[in-house]
């Protein structure tokens, strides 16, 4: 027991530096991933179930008291969405008038976060849609209130998704007030980023709010992040430490968007409902 | 019979997860794995901890052989305390439980540390110590399940 547990530790301790290291594993593991995404869906069921029992006891009141929020809170939505029409237009003609290009727009497609995964390092999450969906490493995904994280494996029907509250994730943001760079970095904490490379002097307030920059290339520009929640400025410090707290409701959310550079889904548009065009 | 009680344990894990938005503080698989590598240590060892271990690491998205090289731990540990363990009494038993997975998890976050996850997000004693408090439970529920079924060592 002892020699082979040592000698099969030792194997281990080199697969892990491999797969670490280096892509050689990536299909050993993409396998590995088909073989067991189902776990998230049967781990899913008991949720749906309990959904679906007090969707049903739900009494008629309730359901046309939650029908008649919903359609108003729509007719606010239209209103709003109409008014970005007219504002989408007027910046591509400012836009026109200095010469730039119209700006990048997005296709979205609607997923479903169906399982956390089993590892309490990091913040990882499960969705329904893969490979098979044209979902792609490094893809952004958004809820309704600001960004979650980004693609980092895929299966063929599940990929997994990193939060941005991961203590190894970074997103290039700028301040909505001022247009000052900086990037948000994950603490581990859901409701907490560090915001970091702000130097003592640069004008950042509590309440301000970051946006992504755009910058790197990975992330659209212009999707909300998170909100300034403390700044400290010690004496002799070089940098100003900066705290943020998420939009997104990284530990809540049940519903969210894929972004899709545009016309990326225009094929799929029949196929799948849930593709929402700008 | 056995891998079925495990693979519970890795729904176990994805459920509660992902339940009130809480961080995993029961090392499920972990608790199961040691319940049976000390209950029938002929039949339950390095192959179950090695199948166990790759499938969290393949669902976690961690490198290959980071939780296989965790439940291989506990397995050997079990394995090596088994027939005193089992006659212990109950608090002996949490206690030792406490000591096997506390191991286990230190061994996680210093395997974690090389993977750049500087930090954690529940301290490695307090999973231990959460997952220990659950070891009366988790026993008992598959003695009663081991019974049942009438699983021995051969």
């Amino acid at each position: 027991m002892g020699i082979r547990a040592g000698l099969l530790a030792t194997l281990l301790f080199a697969v892990w530096l491999a797969d670490r290291q280096s892509n050689w594993l990536d299909p050993v593991r993409k396998a590995g991933l088909d073989a067991t995404d189902f776990v998230f869906d049967v781990a899913a069921v008991p949720g749906n179930i309990w959904t679906a029992l007090s969707n049903a006891s739900r009494s008629e009141d309730a359901l046309f008291n939650r029908v008649d929020q919903l359609e108003r809170e729509n007719l606010v939505l239209q209103a709003k969405l109409q008014q970005m029409v007219a504002l989408r237009a007027e910046n591509t003609r400012l836009r026109a008038l200095m010469n730039s290009g119209p700006r990048e727009r997005n296709d979205v497609l609607a997923t479903e976060v169906i399982g956390v995964a089993p590892n309490p390092n990091r913040q990882i999450v499960a969705i329904d849609h893969g490979k098979a969906d044209r979902v792609y490493v490094g893809q952004p995904l958004i809820d309704s209130d600001g960004l979650l994280g980004q693609v980092i494996e895929l299966a063929d029907h599940t990929a997994h998704v990193l939060l941005i509250s991961d203590a190894s994730h970074s997103v290039p943001v700028q301040i909505i007030r001022n247009s000052v760079r900086a990037i948000a970095e994950g603490t581990g904490d859901l409701n907490r980023l560090r915001i970091e490379y702000l130097s003592t002097t640069t004008d950042v307030e509590v309440g301000d709010e970051l946006v992504t920059s755009g910058l790197g290339g990975r992330f659209p520009m212009g999707y909300p992040v998170a909100k300034v929640v403390a700044v400290e400025r010690g004496d002799g410090d070089r940098f100003a430490r900066v705290w943020a707290e998420p939009f997104a409701q990284l530990s809540r959310t049940r519903h969210a968007l894929l972004l899709f550079p545009e016309g990326a889904l225009t094929l799929e548009a029949n196929r799948y409902e849930s593709v929402i065009r700008p | 019979m056995v891998s079925s009680t495990l693979f519970m344990g890795v729904l176990l894990s994805v459920w509660t997860g992902g339940l009130f938005g809480l961080p995993q503080v029961i090392d499920w698989v972990g608790l199961i794995l040691f319940y049976w590598v000390v209950a029938l240590p002929g039949r339950v060892g390095l192959s179950y901890a090695l199948v166990s271990g790759f499938t969290l690491d393949v669902l976690s998205a961690s490198p290959l052989g980071h939780y296989a090289m965790v439940m291989i731990i506990i397995c050997m540990l079990g394995q090596l305390i088994c027939l005193r363990f089992r006659k212990m009494d109950g608090i002996s038993q949490v206690a030792l439980v406490f000591m096997v997975l506390g191991l286990a998890r230190f061994v996680d976050v210093w395997m974690a540390s090389f993977e750049s996850v500087s930090v954690t997000l529940t301290p490695p004693l307090l999973t231990a110590f959460c997952s220990a408090l659950m070891w009366p439970v988790v026993m008992r529920l598959l003695r009663y399940f081991r019974r049942y079924h009438g699983l021995t060592e051969w």
